[in-house]
């Protein structure tokens, strides 16, 4: 049962403006402030897939929730009463490889995905939900075990405020050792561009999702790598390989929007095929918008979790 | 339009290179970063035509920059008609110093040294002022004579009063040489031009022999440099000859079987570091008669070593003076050495009193002891008695007085004796009167000529010690007790008196007590006789009479006082020349020994070689050899001159204003003087400013523009 879609309170924030506070936290706390404004305004009702106990029917009950079953047997009118599991256990997985350093609005798309991550992390903090990091490049630098204990945020935020280490992506290296790390089933979250080569990392990727995880994806993208609407003729270096090359990006815009277009398939296919939700959120949309889509559910195979989520 | 430096007008060829610059293919320098490089493709880069200047106002003004830079360094000035008044020269006050000391005799230094100053004459200008003095302190061309001789004549002056000069032999003392430069300057600014340019040209071998040290800290005057001329002698090597002394071994160099020499002289060989003779040879001549004396020794010094051989005088050599010539040497000035042997003094002692040589109770015995073995004066003893000689006592026969005889009188004397002593004494001698008995004191005021002296009354012994008197009171400053002024030695407390004979003197005396008993009655008297003198000592010497005759102050007490008697205490008989001074205590006659009917002289003696010197009467030879330093010719590091401070010619302090006046070309000083008022460099410098202002602005502009601009697509 597909939920209603959530109205936001405006019509986004501003990424510019956002960005533009320094403080991550409060950054975070901005737009899901409003977020929850929205939320509460909206007509989905959440339901609980866990059962705890039944109750005594009575008028006005949801005919929905009478355990027909009993009623067969005793002649008598029960409710079923449900409860939500209310230790769900996130991991958020964040690049913070060199390529995520671009940016052509003023921000890069690692300030973008920190903040998306700071974001979603309140939101589900604030449902006392568990919730855990792993920073990563050619590896997981910094790892951060899902916990829900006082401070437990902060440390989180923290090591999300920290610099990018400036390294090559090893994207498939850094999920096989997330797969490692996360015994447990988890809702993962990867905030990533996936711009390197998909068989780099599509096997590490289907290694996540045979264990049983909830994987997420987020694909953070700048504006100009979409369209190469972005810079002169100049000598263009490769932010990873340091590879340089004379590019016209008016002569090269075409065979490169082709060439970006057939890689986003490609990616968009491997995510499909393993049953991985996947989001492109290009760095000039508001974030609230972008949490929002996260957040609502889209087909049978998010339904679930998407329901844990929106409890 | 007239430039001063118009060599720097090549600097417009430096114009090409911002031409150049904008010509060329401007290929971007600017950098993109991009993460999705893998989709990109290389783009075909955009050329521009090689023909094209990029910027053409741009290029126009870097190039006007480069123009009028170097239109500036170029000091252009305009010529106007400004009549040019010619100026002059700054007049100069020149010392030039010239050495003669006795290395400049090396060969081919003097005539080179003379050239140099002539050609320093030569480049004077009329309004100029020159002093040329010597080394040795001579002033050979004073600032008045030079004034007052004509321009034309004035190189002749300097000529001929270098023909008449040749080196000397003293040492080579430039610190005061130059010293005495700059008190000349001195004189000159005060009656001239305090503004002139002031000039002290050294001439001078610059060996390391010569004195520097005085220039350190001296006050040079401003506007002063000093030139240093250093002459290249013919020889760079040299060896010399000092003498070191008299050894007093002779039996290290007596041949088995042979007589021992005489004495024997120890000399120093020294070698100059720079060259080495091979092969030397010395060889001792009798100085009056040039003829050979003892055998010939070779010997063989290394370069910048010193070697001392000693040189036995044979027992067959003549008493007189000696020479010693090295031979092997290429330069002759420092190879002869003059050599005197002073003969010992004597001093006859005659000896008063009818005592026995080994009589223990009398002073014959003690004299005779402590007088025996004396180099100088050499003590020869007689005993003289007007008493009947005992048959124990050996008495020699009185020899003819001589002139120099000390008489020791220890017996009553009588009448024609005391008269004849004080004829002796009255001449010159010298006399010793002890009183052993109160009957001496009769004899002692008779020699002195005096009348009343009488004897003191015996003291009174402690109760159960033996009386004796201590000197209390000595005059130390009195030649007789001088030896022993010194606090460590001036200590007498520990001598007893025992027999002490002390007298009342009568208040007209004459006598000057020169020591006191501890009842400060007369001990010991000086009382000068017409020439002579005659010393009384108030007690016996002998170890019945005190302690005295055993106490270590009574050798030295008799050296001083037998020294007094022949003249004084020994004294040196060899000088360097231009060190003469410590011959000599005052006033002194100095006459070539060795030319026959030389007359005396009171100036010391400018060459070396042997002299008579007679001082204060006494006559006696002495050698004033070549200065030991001399001998060390080595060069002089000229950096020495600087580290003393001297301002030389080139340095900072020296060359403040010495370049323009001099060496400019003729003619240039019109175009500097229209230049300098002129100064057309400054305005070309506020355009280059100017210039590099509207560059900078437009290159602002233009970069601007370009970064702001999309570029339109690349055009092959």
């Amino acid at each position: 049962m597909p939920a209603p879609t959530a109205t936001p309170p405006t019509r986004g924030i501003d990424p510019q403006a956002l960005l533009a506070i320094r403080d991550l936290e409060l950054r975070a706390r901005v737009v899901v402030e409003g977020l929850w404004a929205g939320l509460h305004r909206s007509p989905y009702s959440g339901f609980s897939v866990e059962f705890t106990e039944y109750r005594q029917y009575s008028p006005g009950d949801d005919l929905r929730f009478l355990d027909w079953k009993v009623l067969a047997r005793t002649d008598r009118e029960f409710i079923k009463k449900y409860e939500d599991e209310t230790n769900l256990r996130c991991l958020f997985l964040v690049d913070t490889s060199r390529s995520m350093l671009f940016g052509s609005r003023g921000w890069t798309k690692a300030d973008y995905a920190r903040t998306l991550a700071a974001t979603f992390a309140l939101f589900l903090h604030q449902q006392r939900d568990v919730i855990g990091l792993g920073l990563f490049a050619d590896e997981i630098v910094d790892y951060v075990p899902p916990r829900f204990r006082p401070g437990h945020f902060r440390r989180l935020i923290a090591a999300l405020e920290r610099e990018p280490s400036g390294r090559d992506t090893r994207l498939g290296h850094a999920l096989e050792q997330a797969a490692l790390l996360s015994r447990k089933r988890s809702l993962i979250f990867i905030l990533s561009d996936f711009l390197a080569p998909v068989p780099e990392w599509e096997a590490a990727l289907g290694r996540l999702t045979a264990a049983r995880h909830d994987v997420r994806v987020v694909q953070v993208l700048d504006p100009a790598e979409r369209t190469l609407e972005f810079g002169n003729a100049a000598v263009w270096e490769d932010m990873e390989t340091g590879r340089q090359l004379y590019v016209d990006p008016a002569q090269a815009r075409a065979a490169y929007q082709e060439k970006f277009n057939a890689h986003q398939a490609e990616v968009a296919a491997a995510f499909d095929q393993r049953g991985v939700a996947h989001q492109v959120i290009t760095t000039d949309q508001p974030l609230d918008l972008a949490l929002l889509e996260l957040i609502q559910p889209r087909g049978s195979a998010r339904r679930s979790a998407t329901r844990r989520i929106q409890r | 339009m007239s430039f001063l430096s118009p060599w720097f007008l090549a600097g417009f060829a430096l114009i090409a290179g911002p031409i150049i610059a904008h010509l060329i293919r401007r290929v971007t320098r600017d950098r993109q970063q991009f993460s999705a490089m893998r989709f990109l493709a290389e783009s075909p880069p955009r050329l521009s035509k090689r023909s094209r200047i990029q910027h053409p106002l741009l290029l126009l003004l870097r190039c006007l920059i480069v123009a009028v830079l170097a239109a500036g360094f170029a000091r252009p000035f305009l010529r106007t008609d400004i009549p040019f008044v010619p100026t002059g020269g700054t007049p100069q006050s020149v010392v030039a110093v010239l050495d003669d000391s006795a290395s400049m005799q090396r060969a081919g230094l003097w005539p080179a040294a003379r050239q140099k100053i002539n050609d320093l004459a030569v480049s004077l200008k009329e309004g100029d002022q020159f002093v040329l003095i010597a080394a040795s302190g001579a002033e050979l061309i004073s600032r008045e004579r030079w004034l007052q001789t004509p321009f034309s004549e004035r190189t002749g002056l300097v000529k001929s009063v270098l023909a008449a000069r040749t080196p000397g032999w003293g040492p080579a003392r430039l610190d005061a040489a130059v010293e005495a430069a700059v008190t000349q300057w001195e004189q000159m600014a005060e009656a001239t031009d305090s503004r002139a340019r002031k000039k002290l040209v050294v001439v001078s071998d610059f060996t390391a022999g010569a004195r520097i040290a005085g220039l350190a800290g001296l006050p040079w005057p401003k506007n002063c440099e000093v030139t240093l001329e250093q002459l290249k002698p013919d020889h760079l090597g040299d060896a010399g000859l000092q003498w070191l002394g008299w050894s007093p071994d002779v039996s290290s160099v007596t041949a088995p079987n042979a007589p021992p020499p005489k004495a024997v002289a120890r000399v120093r060989v020294v070698q100059a570091a720079t060259e080495a003779a091979t092969a030397l040879r010395l060889q001792l001549y009798d100085a009056q008669t040039n003829r050979a004396v003892g055998p010939p020794q070779d010997l063989t010094v290394p370069a910048g070593d010193a070697q001392v051989a000693l040189v036995p005088i044979p027992a067959n050599a003549p008493d007189g003076p000696l020479r010693l010539e090295l031979t092997g040497d290429a330069e002759p000035f420092d190879n002869t050495l003059w050599i005197v042997r002073p003969a010992p003094r004597e001093i006859p002692l005659a000896y008063y009193g009818a005592h026995g040589s080994d009589d223990l109770k009398h002073a014959r015995f003690y004299l005779e002891r402590a007088t025996a073995g004396w180099k100088d004066p050499v003590v020869k003893l007689h005993a003289v008695s007007d008493a009947p000689a005992p048959a124990a006592v050996s008495s020699t026969p009185a020899p003819a007085q001589p002139a120099n005889e000390f008489a020791v009188i220890a017996e009553p004397l009588a009448a024609d004796r005391v008269a004849t002593l004080r004829a002796h004494l009255a001449s010159g001698g010298f006399a010793l009167v002890l009183l052993n008995d109160p009957a001496m004191i009769g004899t002692a005021a008779a020699l002195a000529g005096e009348t009343g002296w009488s004897p003191l009354a015996p003291r009174l012994a402690e109760a159960g010690a033996q009386p004796h008197a201590l000197l209390g009171k000595i005059d130390f400053q009195h030649p007789l007790f001088a030896l022993f002024a010194d606090p460590h030695y001036s200590n007498f407390a520990g001598i007893h008196f025992w027999a002490p004979q002390s007298l009342v003197l009568p208040a007209a005396s004459k006598a000057a007590v020169v020591a006191r008993f501890d009842d400060n009655s007369p001990a010991v008297l000086e009382i000068p006789v017409g020439q002579g003198r005659l010393v009384v000592w108030g007690g016996d010497w002998s170890t019945a009479a005190g302690q005295w005759v055993t106490s270590t102050k009574f050798i030295p007490w008799l050296q001083s006082l037998f020294e007094r008697a022949v003249g004084g205490a020994v004294r040196p008989f060899v000088a360097e020349v231009g060190d003469t001074g410590r011959l000599i205590t005052g006033a002194a006659q100095w006459r070539p020994a060795l030319e026959a009917g030389a007359t005396p002289v009171n100036t010391p003696p400018a060459q070396p070689g042997i002299y008579e010197l007679t001082e204060a009467g006494a006559t006696r030879l002495v050698a004033v050899e070549v200065p030991a330093a001399a001998s060390n010719v080595a060069p002089l590091p000229l950096d020495d001159f600087e580290k003393l401070g001297v301002p030389l010619h080139g340095s900072p302090v020296g060359a403040a204003d010495a370049t323009t006046a001099t060496k400019s070309p003729p003619g240039t000083q019109t175009s500097s003087v229209l230049e300098g008022r002129q100064r057309l460099w400054r305005w070309l410098l506020v355009g280059v400013v100017a210039l590099l202002a509207m560059e900078s602005l437009f290159s602002y502009v233009l970069a601007r523009r370009g970064s702001a601009t999309v570029p339109a697509p690349a055009e092959t």
